[in-house]
């Protein structure tokens, strides 16, 4: 019986998907759109604390370091809570009304990903030899050009840290129901539609919603796995 | 000068590294600092460079302090060359690393170009311009680091260990760049452990042991000029401004040359030995070392001799003595 359901089901998510019906792609858009907009505000946010907490010697570094260790576990469940306390009505936010429009699953995703492109750049930066930079500097660079060697240097390092968090993002449901709303068109990404179709007994569709996340988790960890021999080889 | 350092300490946790009461190192041609491993001399290079700062103490690189504000400490920096013992290559091509520092200088693209091909030459690693930086052989990452620290002919080259894991070929080619650079202006300042090397490469040596300076172990440190003899396996070393001396080496050319004090037999008469060299003088200073007597005798240049005291007393030996040194042509080694 069960069987059945799963062939069954797989055969029917294959027309779709190569039918490209719209209710797939509306889900894989707002996916895309939302967890590549996070990361990319993660990165911009994330990379530079890493920077700072891996290179510079300061009052509350190691509480930072911590902080963002414990904050890398954080069910997204809570980030979700969290993050509606602020912009629900009467939230500190509230006024900017972003409660269930796609910069709310945004906000949340920052507040997942920020610890993990903070954390895992720091860790990056950190097993770097310390003679890169210091070879810079010995070789008359600026104090900018010394920044930007060392995170060539990193660079496959810093690019795991950016697709772990991706990963991270493109799988995760809490914050995007919870922040979202999971509203068609509008908020409704691939892992809030698997849980409504499925609710729904729509198994056909979860099931193709499901192979294209698959594909996607796949692919970004693919990515994080050439990355990390990469950085291990070099 | 080049560098002064004036009681300057430096400390890794709570172990003193580095404690030189005074260090003075003139501008132009070869110094070396000689000691065994640990003595303290990577880390006065990583100080003379910028790299880390002194505990204590005064420190000036080419006239200037490194307690001054980051852009007369970039400019400072930008006059230096530093290739380190283990060095660090970037993660690109050898051509990118030995651009690297004309680049950080703001140099044009074909000026940057310029350099690295004359510097990639010199050491011998054209071959190499292409190869991932980090995929070379220890000796081929040695000369691409001294490639990348002489391109942009600074006026001060640090180098630590520069000829740890090179080969012999290749050693020769470092070396005479080392000496090229030193008669073109740049001072080149080399640390080692191989106390021969530093002969070698310079008269300026300065020792070091536990971050100390220490006395040069060497002693009747000769230079001169080395021409042939008529017997195999020998050579003629014409000393400046010294008496000739028959030596054992298949070397010519200018070198430096030293004899152990306790090879050399003193004597008031001229001996008839094996021995192929036997030079008159006169004794100049007796110093007491304890057990024995340090004893000096211009035989044209001064030549130390280690004596016990009831040599003295037996052939009443004092200063203004008129003096046999006796020694063999295997006595004189050859740096």
């Amino acid at each position: 019986m069960n069987e059945s359901i799963l062939i069954d089901g797989l055969r029917r998510a294959l027309t779709l998907i190569v039918r490209g019906d719209a209710r797939v792609l509306e889900a894989v858009a707002v996916s895309v759109w939302t967890a590549g907009t996070a990361t990319v505000i993660a990165s911009a946010l994330g990379l530079p604390l890493a920077f700072l907490v891996a290179l510079r010697r300061f009052r509350g570094r190691e509480l930072i370091i911590t902080m963002l260790n414990t904050l890398l576990a954080l069910p997204t469940v809570v980030v979700g809570l969290f993050v509606y306390s602020l912009i629900r009505r009467g939230g500190v936010f509230g006024p900017f009304d972003l409660l269930f429009t796609p910069w709310a699953m945004i906000a949340g995703q920052v507040v997942l990903a920020l610890p993990i492109t903070a954390a895992l750049g720091q860790t990056a930066l950190s097993s770097l030899d310390s003679a890169a930079g210091e070879t810079a500097l010995a070789l008359g660079a600026s104090p900018a050009r010394i920044l930007t060697t060392i995170a060539w240097e990193a660079r496959y390092g810093l690019l795991a840290a950016v697709a772990a968090a991706g990963g991270r993002l493109i799988g995760e449901v809490g914050v995007s129901m919870i922040l979202g709303g999971n509203i068609a068109r509008h908020t409704r990404n691939l892992t809030t539609a698997i849980a409504l179709e499925t609710s729904k007994g729509e198994f056909a569709l979860a099931i193709a919603l499901g192979m294209i996340l698959m594909v996607l988790a796949l692919g970004i960890n693919f990515l994080l796995r050439r990355l990390q021999g990469r950085r291990e080889a070099a | 000068m080049s560098v002064r350092a004036t009681g300057l300490v430096k400390r890794y946790d709570d172990a003193t590294v580095l404690s030189l009461d005074e260090l003075t190192i003139d501008p132009g041609g070869v110094h070396v600092i000689v000691g065994p491993n640990g003595s303290g001399k990577t880390t006065l290079l990583r100080l003379v460079a910028g790299i880390e700062r002194p505990d204590a103490g005064e420190l000036k690189v080419l006239n200037e302090s490194w307690r001054q504000t980051r852009a007369r400490m970039l400019a400072l920096r930008r006059r230096l060359g530093f290739a380190a013992q283990k060095p660090y290559l970037f993660r690109t091509t050898v051509r990118k690393n030995v651009e690297y520092p004309a680049r950080a200088r703001g140099m044009s693209g074909a000026e940057c170009a310029k350099r690295a091909d004359a510097a990639m030459e010199r050491l011998g690693v054209t071959h190499l311009a292409d190869r991932n930086a980090r995929t070379l052989s220890s000796g081929e990452t040695k000369r691409v680091s001294i490639a990348r620290a002489t391109a942009v002919e600074p006026e001060l080259l640090l180098l630590d260990e520069p000829l740890a894991n090179v080969d012999v070929k290749y050693a020769r080619v470092v070396e005479s760049l080392i000496r090229e650079l030193a008669e073109n202006a740049t001072t080149v300042l080399v640390a080692t452990h191989v106390q021969d090397l530093a002969y070698h490469l310079s008269a300026a040596v300065v020792r070091m042991e536990h971050g100390r300076l220490t006395p040069p172990a060497i002693e009747n440190l000769l230079e001169g000029e080395l021409i042939d003899s008529d017997k195999e396996g020998e050579a003629i070393l014409g000393i400046d401004g010294g008496p000739s001396l028959e030596i054992a080496t298949d070397r010519r050319g200018r070198v430096r040359a030293a004899i152990e004090p306790k090879d050399i037999v003193v004597s008031v008469d001229e001996l008839h030995s094996s021995a192929r060299n036997h030079l008159r003088g006169t004794v100049t200073a007796l110093e007491d070392r304890g057990s024995a007597v340090h004893l000096t005798a211009n035989v044209g240049v001064p030549l130390v001799v280690t004596v016990t005291h009831q040599s003295l007393v037996d052939f009443n030996i004092t200063v203004g003595s008129a003096v046999y040194l006796t020694f063999k042509a295997t006595a004189v080694k050859v740096f």
